[in-house]
């Protein structure tokens, strides 16, 4: 995990950081120009996962 | 006979873990943020909660308002692509008519406007899996699910705190992908050989070697397992975790 990419902020699901990677059509971490979709993970203040979301460029 | 018995058992077993969902009963009832995951705080909305046979409540809109373009069937349909040992983790799929609440706030306007959208969460508390409504065609939305293999991932994630399966493998703490078991499992598994140099070594796929999460190891293994043909491959290359899985959510 790259430290840099973590968001550390309060969020309404009771998360205190949130990440987002982008991945190309293989599932594989790319950039964002690159990119056809992504996930977000929610950690709650041990770093532990409490919920994900995905998402698709539809465009 | 012992042999008899247990053929019999095991192929009852096996027939057992591909009987398909069916819809059993389906109830109205007005739910708000307390049993769906997004909705905000005070509102409510009347839900047809659609019970299957595995006790999977799958919630769509009773009165549909078109903003949400995936039905309850489509959902069946892509829950029986997965092996039923793995779906029945799963106690709700909620079909929202709206968007991620906080899409604004994950999503960047650039990206917005770029066309970036999220479709789905899953939430690890109440084992739910939110479908969120897209401005996309049903078919399209049905193949992104089914191309990603989104609810075998998601579902992984479930399992991975899920009390019954760690009573299931025996375990304790917080999280299956957490115990000795799985992380000696990792390390057996990065010692066979790859034909690619481009696969990662120790984590199960390159996303979860980027995340650098054992969560994510555990749910992208349990993705592949709920999958036939990256099953095999699973069965070659990790076969440390393969065999936790079987023990845990075979047979398939």
């Amino acid at each position: 995990m790259d430290p840099s990419k973590r968001r550390f902020e309060n969020l309404p699901s009771g998360a205190v950081s949130w990440e987002k990677v982008y991945l190309d059509d293989k599932g594989n971490p790319t950039e964002k120009e690159k990119a056809v979709k992504f996930i977000i993970s929610e950690y709650d203040e041990h770093g532990e996962l409490l919920r994900e979301h995905f998402g698709i460029k539809i465009k | 006979m012992k042999n008899f018995y247990e053929k019999v058992l095991i192929s009852l077993a096996n027939l057992a873990s591909f009987m398909a969902e069916e819809i059993i009963r389906t109830e109205i009832h007005e739910y708000g943020s307390g049993v769906i995951v997004g909705m905000q705080e005070g509102q409510k909305i009347k839900w047809n909660d659609i019970e299957t046979s595995f006790g999977i409540h799958i919630l769509e809109e009773y009165k549909p308002s078109g903003t949400q373009q995936l039905k309850a069937e489509d959902i069946i349909e892509e829950l029986n692509k997965i092996p039923e040992n793995i779906r029945k983790y799963v106690i709700s799929v909620a079909l929202v008519p709206f968007t991620h609440p906080y899409r604004e706030h994950f999503i960047s306007k650039e990206e917005v406007e770029d066309g970036w959208e999220i479709i789905g969460s899953g939430d690890y508390c109440k084992n739910q899996i939110t479908i969120y409504a897209v401005p996309l065609d049903r078919s399209i939305l049905k193949d992104v699910l089914r191309k990603e293999l989104t609810l075998g991932h998601e579902a992984g994630h479930i399992i991975d705190g899920d009390p019954r399966a760690k009573a299931k493998l025996k375990t304790k703490g917080r999280f299956i992908s957490h115990t000795p078991q799985w992380t000696m499992a990792m390390c057996k598994d990065s010692k066979i050989k790859r034909i690619s140099t481009e696969l990662p070594s120790y984590f199960v796929s390159k996303y979860a070697e980027d995340a650098y999460l054992l969560n994510e190891d555990f749910a992208e293994s349990v993705k592949c397992f709920s999958d036939e043909y990256c099953r095999a491959w699973l069965a070659q290359y990790c076969p440390s975790r393969y065999k936790i899985l079987d023990d845990l959510l075979g047979p398939v």
